[in-house]
């Protein structure tokens, strides 16, 4: 896998189109794994795409008895394995994110796996194959960088002073997964 | 450069160091669950088992040569008319190395025995008052007729010698390890 998910939330046009593509997706048997959610329901009406953070340190990983939940070699945090999960639902408690949910009729937790059997072959995940406003993208760690740069240009054009908390906002090389 | 970012983007969800504290999701891969699944068990288990059973073959090799039938060789053991009734005389067959004891017997028999004590390997020595084989190291009893263990440590019979009178001389005609 060469690419990588991109969100940026101030795209999003809360169309839930995301949301549409993975109920469609084969084995979901209709129910969607990413969600679409309020940034602040009471100030404006921005929503964000809430997909699977694939962490380096997975929550619902770590604080799973059975070693259902399993990190490829690529960094993907799969969904449990059906033979492995027990349904005990640490994950879902674990999770910050609220990804994992609880199949209460089949007694399993399902999540987003970043279409692990499309993305393994670089193939966009469903959710960012539809999004029409590019807020989800699956694309090359050199656009990203670029759209990084590009990002904290746009911050310094717009008047804005780097901080301490939020530095990577203007060095996108100090942050991120990409450099410990 | 590009090959560094390729392996940069090949392990962009993974740790880049070694350490304990850092390796926290080590028993999460899915590579190495796939890899050490239940059916690699079974391989490596029937693979030792093989193994293991091929590894003993050249000693079951040697021991079913050890069962074959000796050359029997006719050695000349001594003159019958040299040794009375009662008494017993030492010699070596079928090598120098292995000590051998000829008993005649007060009923006038004619028995041999490599005297080597099957329990510690002790000097067997004809008992001429209770007409008993008697190993002096741990009191172990054999019985002159059989070459049968009878009391004491041993639990396995002395090889016998199979024996041919002619004329005056006796000569031993070969060796029965397991007898009886």
């Amino acid at each position: 896998m060469n690419k990588i998910m991109y969100l940026e939330f101030e795209r999003c046009i809360g169309c839930r189109a995301c949301q549409a593509a993975c109920r469609e997706c084969g084995d979901h048997d209709a129910k969607e794994r990413n969600y679409v959610e309020y940034v602040d329901f009471m100030e404006s009406r921005q929503t964000y795409p809430m997909l699977c953070m694939q962490c380096k340190d997975p929550a619902c990983a770590r604080v799973c008895p059975a070693n259902a939940i399993q990190i490829t070699e690529e960094g993907v945090v799969l969904s449990a394995m059906e033979e492995k999960c027990i349904g005990c639902r640490n994950c879902t408690f674990g999770c910050p994110f609220g990804i994992p949910k609880f199949d209460f009729e089949e007694n399993k937790m399902y999540k987003c796996d970043m279409c692990y059997d499309r993305s393994k072959h670089d193939i966009a995940p469903m959710c960012a194959s539809v999004c029409p406003s590019d807020a989800i993208r699956f694309i090359d760690y050199d656009e990203m960088m670029q759209l990084r740069r590009k990002r904290t240009q746009m911050n310094l054009v717009e008047g804005k002073k780097p901080q301490e908390g939020n530095k990577w906002e203007y060095v996108p090389e100090f942050f991120g997964v990409y450099s410990d | 450069m590009v090959d560094e970012k390729n392996n940069q983007n090949q392990r962009q969800n993974q740790r880049k160091a070694d350490d304990d504290m850092i390796n926290l999701v080590d028993n999460l891969n899915r590579s190495e669950d796939l890899r050490f699944n239940r059916r690699a068990f079974l391989k490596s288990a029937v693979g030792a088992s093989l193994t293991l059973g091929i590894a003993t073959l050249p000693f079951s090799i040697k021991a079913m040569m050890d069962d074959r039938e000796e050359d029997s060789e006719k050695v000349e053991i001594g003159k019958l008319s040299e040794l009375p009734k009662g008494e017993s005389l030492e010699f070596h067959y079928p090598t120098d190395s292995e000590p051998a004891l000829l008993v005649h017997t007060k009923n006038g028999e004619l028995k041999a025995y490599n005297n080597k004590c099957t329990h510690l390997q002790c000097p067997v020595f004809y008992e001429k008052k209770e007409e008993v084989l008697l190993c002096p190291c741990h009191r172990g009893f054999f019985n002159v007729d059989s070459g049968q263990p009878m009391a004491g440590p041993p639990q396995r019979e002395l090889p016998k010698i199979l024996l041919e009178v002619k004329g005056d001389v006796v000569y031993a005609v070969g060796r029965e390890v397991r007898h009886g």
